[in-house]
């Protein structure tokens, strides 16, 4: 994910955008807002609360911004606020049992969802089997949303938006064995939880 | 709150572990296939979000303007995506005024001309026949 934004990445650039120079602020929305609000809807599954997300995303970089010191890269930096925000809503949204949020949009979780028995991962050699890849996709999602909020974003930071692991330390500001370790724990999780409901529907 | 100064980690149960976490791991970077499999199926299921119908760049430019009490993004200039479209309106507003002034001072210019350049007996273009 991490783009290239080199134009934006250049001393001048930063120090322009820390004094708040509006229309570079412009620039850094429109060439983020994408990745910005792909990784929120990746983490929290629901179109408009990640629009909204975005949306705060943004304001608390603009508000931030002259404080940026430079550790990092200016996209890494924002994710890091992403994530930060996306983890703080889920908290409160927990507080206040919101599940309505928590979910994956509906469109795309009932796909293939009303005939999702009998799968196993990997199984492809049916006629049908996009319909299956997708009855398998919609599980997975479910699945994904069952675990804990740590576990989720550290998935979609590694194994879905690909980043390196250096790039997720900064991001969560874990330590990298902390983020292996609990990477792994999650990947076990989802694998058990998907295995679990997939041989639940054999029954 | 920047990242330098972004919110710090949450000091749930799961972060408490940390430590822990660091002195225990022993994971080989290698994933079993069906691990493997899962995390293909995962990347495909997250791969298209549902698209934005349109930016959100407006949006921010209101929230920061609400939140700064109109300090930022006073003004419609401001909320350009870019400067160029400014520059290109003023260019464009300059030659339309450039372009006014010429059409209203032509008729002056050449009632001016008329009168400073009389027809010349001799001049061959007047079409007139000097008379001897």
């Amino acid at each position: 994910m991490v783009q290239s934004s080199d134009s934006l990445e250049s001393a001048d650039s930063i120090a322009r955008l820390k004094q708040r120079d509006e229309h570079l602020f412009n620039r850094l929305v429109r060439m983020h807002e994408g990745n910005v609000y792909r990784l929120i809807w990746r983490m929290v599954g629901h179109q408009q609360e990640a629009e909204d997300l975005t949306q705060e995303v943004f304001v608390q970089v603009f508000r931030a911004l002259p404080t940026f010191r430079g550790d990092s890269k200016l996209t890494t930096w924002i994710y890091r606020i992403a994530v930060n925000l996306t983890k703080n809503r889920g908290k409160y949204l927990s507080r206040r049992h919101h599940k309505g949020h928590d979910e994956f949009d509906a469109e795309k979780m009932n796909k293939a969802q009303k005939t999702a028995q009998g799968i196993t991962m990997g199984e492809n050699s049916r006629p049908d089997e996009m319909a299956i890849g997708r009855q398998a996709e919609s599980i997975v999602l479910q699945c994904l949303q069952k675990l804990p909020d740590e576990y989720r974003q550290l998935l979609v930071l590694r194994d879905v938006e690909h980043l390196s692991y250096d790039e997720v330390t900064k991001i969560t500001g874990l330590a990298q064995g902390t983020v292996k370790s609990r990477l792994h724990r999650a990947r076990a999780e989802l694998k058990a939880s998907v295995n679990e409901r997939l041989e639940g529907g054999e029954r | 709150m920047n990242s330098d100064q972004a919110p710090p980690p949450s000091e749930n149960s799961a972060e408490m572990q940390s430590n822990a976490d660091q002195e225990n791991f022993s994971e080989s970077e290698s994933i079993d296939q069906s691990t493997e499999e899962l995390l293909q199926v995962l990347g495909r299921a997250l791969a298209e979000p549902p698209e934005i119908k349109r930016s959100l760049l407006v949006p921010i430019q209101n929230r920061i303007h609400h939140t700064t009490r109109g300090r930022y993004f006073r003004d419609r200039f401001s909320r350009l995506k870019e400067p160029l479209p400014l520059i290109l309106m003023a260019s464009i507003l300059v030659l339309m005024l450039a372009a006014a002034i010429f059409f209203v001072f032509q008729p002056i210019f050449e009632a001016e001309k008329a009168v400073e350049r009389p027809p010349s007996p001799t001049d061959p273009f007047s079409g007139e026949i000097p008379s001897r």
